[in-house]
């Protein structure tokens, strides 16, 4: 789902969860609300252009100067557009002593992509990432929100053809910010599905939809 | 307890206020630590760490000096009671040489074709702290080169040394929140916000502040390699804020005016519109020698014959009484002094007040600009150029005077009386041609002059020396810096001799005795070039060749 | 029950954090109340048990030291709060987790997130404050949804927010998500961070205590930390102490990473032997694998040989005596054939990838020191290479706002210290002699996966 930038606002979740925001964090100090919404604004807009750094500033308000400053030193925030699925695959020591530039050479083979770059189809974007705190499910790669963990050649394989059938889900609520990731939530092929041995982490109780 | 603390730097004991930084402390007694990032007029980053020093701190209890966590820098470090400082030791200097290595490493050397070349602060910690090869073997980091911000300033992200004293002036003195440094690690570049034109009038003053040829000026780039220029305390014209300046000229050329340190008027900095004020110089026309339009004078007469002329046609006026004079706010203090002694003690005029000669500029703002955009209404008046208290008349009284026929000789200083923005040229010139006599001193020609009896020429400001009192009432002096225009007289001279002429005697003798008797204190409010921050001069390579002291 | 008495059980005689049977539902309120949860808070806040400041004091006698790296002892730290503070004092719980290796924390608030709301709870109460921000490092999704909602039913539940169980006391909590900057785990960065901004660290003095979030006098500790408050408060300094060393009290969570049989996040007690949590906790080396090198306590901390690992105790003293840290506990195992130079490699292309850019030394030198790396492992470096890295990494230390350049330069002179002979043979043979490849320990090429994928007990967040 791609959003049009041209003409931004807030959903009605949003906008109830800015309003709430600003009570979390004290009156002359509002600048705090930068990360939040900036969170916000990717999970609304899909990806952080100009025209959403725009946004959130005046919505804050704070001077853009201090949301581009923000939004270009933090990694989550893309600045471009992405692939409906950001395949973060963590390449820092554990995980490569493991295998993950195996995985990461595999994944570039399969799709036909370098790092850093994005299927042509608009499906996928991989890239390497620094240290994802789960070095002891290695190799693994986080996926949007999801963390898919023990990961052998044939789960990555899986995995892909998995997520290619995953249908973006219509529904505002889900969609809502809740927090940091890339991207509206999506419904990921492990909640509620016994997803193979890949995945080392089955979350009971995590909803379609991905709150 | 005491709000003063002493400390000690390199031996040297010193008293400051609480809260003094180090590097405040160390400068009063005379020891100067090297900085990048530091600037007396921004708030303290500490991010270059060209500052550290061997800072040891009192520990009461245990009645001895502990040196500091981590190395300590000084720009951010308070000076505390019974502190110890080293700064030269080896430790220091090692990592002094450190720091500009890593600053180094990937930086280009554009010396040969960058601006800065020659007040550079790079170059000159390079050559006091370093001297060393570089021992880079890798490819160097690559930015973005040739960025505009806005129609003045060119950024180098290259060159650029993550400082951040443009941001921090951005944010905290012009408050336009214009710049910012974005990206992390050596990504990292100064950004212009993508809601900035960076088209205020404050710009140009974060190149002046860039201690690297990062930040250049469009109106400077490859125009002149600095160490051709002299430097000249000047003081800019451009409004009543009266900003100290330094004018930078080569061979009868003003070639730049930047900012001179002076905290209770414009601090560091200045506007764009004051900088560019420079280039009015060349637009004026003007005269080599007197011009007479008038029966038995010679139409290029000598300065003698001019002036005895002049000293007739004003010599009746002290019985007559038919006197206008009108005075500029651009008139310097002692010219204002001599005028006003002529017209009123001399001649004994009612008829006197100031016009003013630039109407159009900035609007006030909270920073620098005033709304007058003339440097010295304040002084002029103060000196005594109004309107007699008996019989007087101000400006617009003075020129329904002239359209009735009701002056016989009106004395103006300077141009721009007919052109007044806000009155109708055609009636100035016609009110004005009823007056028989005017007699018109001034640097720059223009409508009035084809109407003028007598054109005496004058000196413009780049040319004399002289005081102007700004708005708050500081007085700042400005030094001549160009060779006057040839045949023009110097007008607090011209004014004197105009006085004898007159018929009378000339209130002081000398130029000194005039800021003695306007009451200021001849030396209160010189600063050399060379003081302060921003006149980096002293430090300069530049400063180095023209056998000025250094302390590198 | 007595008012200043609670309930507080400790599993398999030393597990004091991860008290519950792992792999179970262990993260709903319902399933903390059946483990004591709350009852400590009660104890303190209606009981009565300590004031504030006795509280303070049972945490500085309990030896407790911050567990997020730096091992500073945390009582201390609460103690620098000024007697007379300019602002309402903060709790920030440092939950950026972003050292290589660790992941210790996550387990925390995905498994066990009231034991930290207890903690805050308590922590609050000792320090004077009602505001409690914690800061979850943004790729922590599931952690941070579990630790939100954990706060949400301690609110619903009467164990947040205002006049707590009729005490007087009020706690406010906050989940606040980075964006993906391991600079954000140094306190000054995460509250830069917090306030918005870039998550550039402050020059210290002055410390968070006197002068932290939003200029209010901040106490920033990490999440095991906090976490550990709960069981002091209930045990005393004695019963935390019943377990560690002289200087290394307590237990503490060890996240092990590497060609071992079972990775994951161990509770042990501090001193427990390397050897012993490799052997008995993790099974062992896998197959074939023998132990070439140690890092102990997350990549920043110097690394030692196999031999030596094998000596260390897992406490900051025999560490030191090691020539290494404790750090964070994020223990990584290298296993034989592994590149030491490849694996240098790719820590300081983590380092230069995470430095802030704010000061000269650190921007600069750890892409400098990243490229001469990469040189070396592909073979394009002569013999005084070796010697410049070490001396770049020499400068950087010390001299910058915050450790991040130290903390790529130990393991810089570390790696060569110890494994000098591995950068020299690539300069001789002019060539990767690994191949410029890590080991497929795995055998993943062939078709072979991580062998927890068989282990219930680790099929979870090991």
């Amino acid at each position: 789902m791609s959003v049009d930038h041209s003409n931004l606002s807030w959903s009605k979740p949003a906008a109830d969860r800015l309003e709430w925001l600003r009570t979390r964090y004290p009156a002359d100090h509002q600048r705090a609300l930068i990360l939040p919404v900036l969170h916000m604004a990717q999970r609304e807009f899909g990806w952080v252009s100009p025209q959403v750094v725009d946004f959130v500033a005046k919505s804050i308000p704070v001077p853009t100067i201090q949301v581009e400053e923000v939004a270009t030193f933090y990694t989550m925030y893309n600045k471009a557009p992405i692939g409906r699925w950001h395949l973060q695959v963590c390449h820092n020591i554990s995980c490569s002593l493991m295998g993950a530039e195996i995985v990461l050479e595999h994944i570039e083979g399969k799709l036909g992509i370098k790092r850093g770059e994005t299927t042509p189809d608009g499906e996928f974007t991989l890239m390497g990432a620094e240290c994802l705190g789960s070095c002891g499910t290695a190799p693994m790669m986080q996926v949007n929100d999801h963390y898919y963990e023990n990961l052998g050649l044939s789960d990555v394989d899986d995995l892909l053809a998995k997520l290619r059938a995953t249908p973006d889900i219509d529904n505002d609520e889900a969609n809502v910010a809740y927090g940091p990731g890339s991207g509206p939530s999506r419904a990921l092929p492990r909640d509620g599905e016994a997803f193979t041995a890949g995945s080392g982490v089955v979350l009971p109780g995590h909803a379609a939809g991905g709150h | 307890m005491s709000d003063q603390v002493t400390l000690t730097i390199d031996g040297k004991e010193v008293t400051v206020p609480k809260g003094t930084k180090v590097i405040d402390a160390a400068k009063e007694v005379g020891v100067e630590i090297p900085h990048f990032c530091y600037h007396p007029g921004l708030p303290v980053d500490g991010n270059c760490r060209m500052c550290i020093a061997d800072v040891r701190t009192w520990n009461a209890r245990a009645e001895k000096h502990f040196p500091a966590r981590r190395p300590a820098v000084t720009c951010w470090t308070d000076a505390e009671e019974n502190m110890q400082v080293f700064t030269d030791t080896p430790e220091v200097k090692k990592s002094r040489a450190t720091v500009m290595e890593f600053l180094l490493i990937n930086h280009p050397i554009d010396c040969p074709i960058c601006d800065k070349a020659g007040e550079c602060m790079l170059q000159d910690h390079y050559m006091g702290h370093d001297r060393k090869r570089s021992e880079l073997r890798e490819e160097k980091v690559h930015k973005p080169r040739l960025v505009e911000f806005g129609e003045r300033i060119v950024y180098n992200g290259e060159r650029c040394i993550l400082c951040s004293r443009c941001t921090r002036f951005t944010t905290h003195v012009s408050k336009t929140f214009d710049l910012g440094i974005v990206n992390r690690g050596d990504r990292a570049i100064v950004e212009l916000a993508q809601d900035s034109d960076f088209d205020h009038a404050y710009t140009d003053n974060v190149a002046d502040i860039c201690p690297v040829g990062a930040l250049t000026k469009q109106d400077f780039r490859f125009k002149k390699r600095v160490w051709f220029l002299k430097h000249t305390d000047g003081v800019c014209g451009g409004c009543s804020r009266n900003c100290n300046t330094v004018v930078d000229h080569d061979r009868a050329e003003v070639i730049r005016v930047m900012p001179r340190r002076r905290d209770e008027i414009n601090e560091h900095w200045m506007c764009n519109e004051g900088r560019d004020l420079y280039k009015t110089l060349g637009e004026a026309v003007r005269t080599s020698a007197p011009i007479a339009k008038v029966e038995g004078l010679a139409t290029a007469p000598g300065w003698d014959a001019a002036l005895a002329w002049a000293g007739e046609q004003l010599a009746p006026q002290k019985k007559n009484g038919k006197l206008a004079a009108i005075a500029s706010p651009w008139m310097t203090n002692e010219e204002a002094l001599v005028f006003t002694h002529l017209v009123t003690k001399v001649l004994k005029g009612q008829w006197l007040d100031v016009k003013d000669d630039v109407v159009d500029g900035y609007p006030a703002d909270d920073l620098l600009h005033t709304d007058d955009h003339n440097p010295n209404r304040n002084g002029v008046i103060a000196a005594g150029c109004v309107p007699g208290k008996k019989d007087g008349k101000d400006l617009p009284a003075i020129l329904e005077a002239c359209a009735a026929g009701e002056v016989e000789v009106l004395l103006v200083w300077g141009p721009g009386l007919v052109n007044h923005y806000d009155r109708d040229a055609a009636a100035m010139v016609e009110a004005l041609s009823s007056v028989p006599v005017i007699i018109q001193i001034t640097d720059a020609l223009d409508e009035l002059s084809e109407l003028a009896a007598l054109v005496l020429p004058a000196r413009n400001w780049a040319e004399r020396n002289g005081t102007w009192t700004n708005v708050d009432g500081h007085h700042s002096r400005f030094k001549k810096a160009l060779r006057p225009h040839g045949g023009s007289r110097d007008g607090f001279e011209l004014l004197s001799e105009l006085c004898v002429a007159a018929g009378g005697k000339p209130p002081v003798k000398t130029f000194k005795d005039a800021r003695k008797k306007l009451k200021q204190d001849p030396d209160s409010d010189v600063r050399d070039v060379g003081d302060g921050e921003f006149s980096f001069f002293k430090n300069q390579s530049l400063y180095r060749h023209h056998g000025g002291a250094t302390e590198v | 029950m007595a008012s200043t008495e609670s309930t507080y059980p400790v599993l398999d005689g030393h597990k004091v954090l991860l008290n519950y049977e792992r792999g179970t539902t262990s993260w709903p309120l319902a399933s903390y109340l059946e483990r004591g949860g709350y009852t400590t808070a009660k104890s303190v806040l209606v009981g009565k048990k300590y004031a504030p400041k006795e509280l303070i004091e049972t945490v500085k006698a309990s030896g407790l030291r911050g567990r997020g790296g730096a091992g500073f002892p945390t009582g201390l730290k609460w103690s620098f709060l000024p007697r007379e503070p300019q602002g309402p004092i903060q709790l920030v719980v440092n939950a950026d987790e972003s050292e290589p290796g660790t992941f210790k924390d996550r387990v925390i608030m995905e498994e066990n997130p009231h034991v930290l709301i207890e903690g805050c709870v308590l922590s609050c109460y000792a320090i004077g404050s009602d505001s409690c921000y914690i800061y979850i490092r943004g790729e922590y999704v599931p952690a941070i949804k579990r630790m939100t909602a954990a706060v949400e039913e301690a609110y619903a539940a009467g164990h947040l927010g205002s006049d707590i169980y009729g005490s007087g006391f009020t706690c406010n909590i906050t989940v606040h998500s980075g964006a993906g900057a391991y600079i954000c785990g140094e306190e000054t960065g995460l509250i830069e961070s917090l306030e918005g901004k870039k998550g550039q660290p402050r020059i210290k003095p002055p410390f968070p205590a006197v002068y932290g979030v939003f200029g209010y006098p901040t106490i920033v500790n990490n999440v095991e930390s906090i976490a550990a408050v709960t069981y002091i408060a209930h045990a005393g300094a004695d019963g935390y102490r019943a377990w560690g060393t002289e200087k290394s009290a307590g237990t503490k969570l060890f996240s092990v990473s590497g060609p071992v049989k079972r990775p994951g996040v161990y509770e042990v007690p501090m001193g427990y032997p390397f050897k012993d949590l490799l052997n008995n906790e993790c099974g062992g080396m896998l197959d074939g694998v023998g132990l070439k090198a140690l890092i102990v306590g997350g990549s920043s901390v110097p690394v030692v040989t196999g031999e030596t690992a094998l000596k260390i105790n897992m406490d900051y003293e025999s560490c030191a005596e090691h020539k290494t840290l404790l750090g964070s506990g994020g223990v990584i195992v290298i296993g034989e054939g592994t590149c030491m130079v490849r694996a240098l490699m790719t820590l300081l292309r983590f380092y230069h990838h995470e430095s802030c850019g704010q000061c000269t030394p650190c921007r600069e030198g750890t892409g400098w020191i990243e490229r001469i790396v990469q040189r070396i492992e592909v073979g394009d470096a002569k013999p005084g290479d070796i010697d410049e890295l070490y001396r770049i990494a020499d400068n950087m230390e010390l001299r910058t706002i915050c450790t991040l350049a130290d903390a790529a330069a130990w393991p810089t002179k570390s790696f060569i210290d110890v494994f000098r002979e591995e950068f020299e043979a690539h300069i001789e043979k002019g060539c990767c002699p690994y191949d410029n490849q890590f080991p497929d320990h795995l055998n993943l090429r062939g078709g072979g996966k991580p062998q927890r994928h068989a282990d219930p007990e680790h099929a979870f967040i090991a």
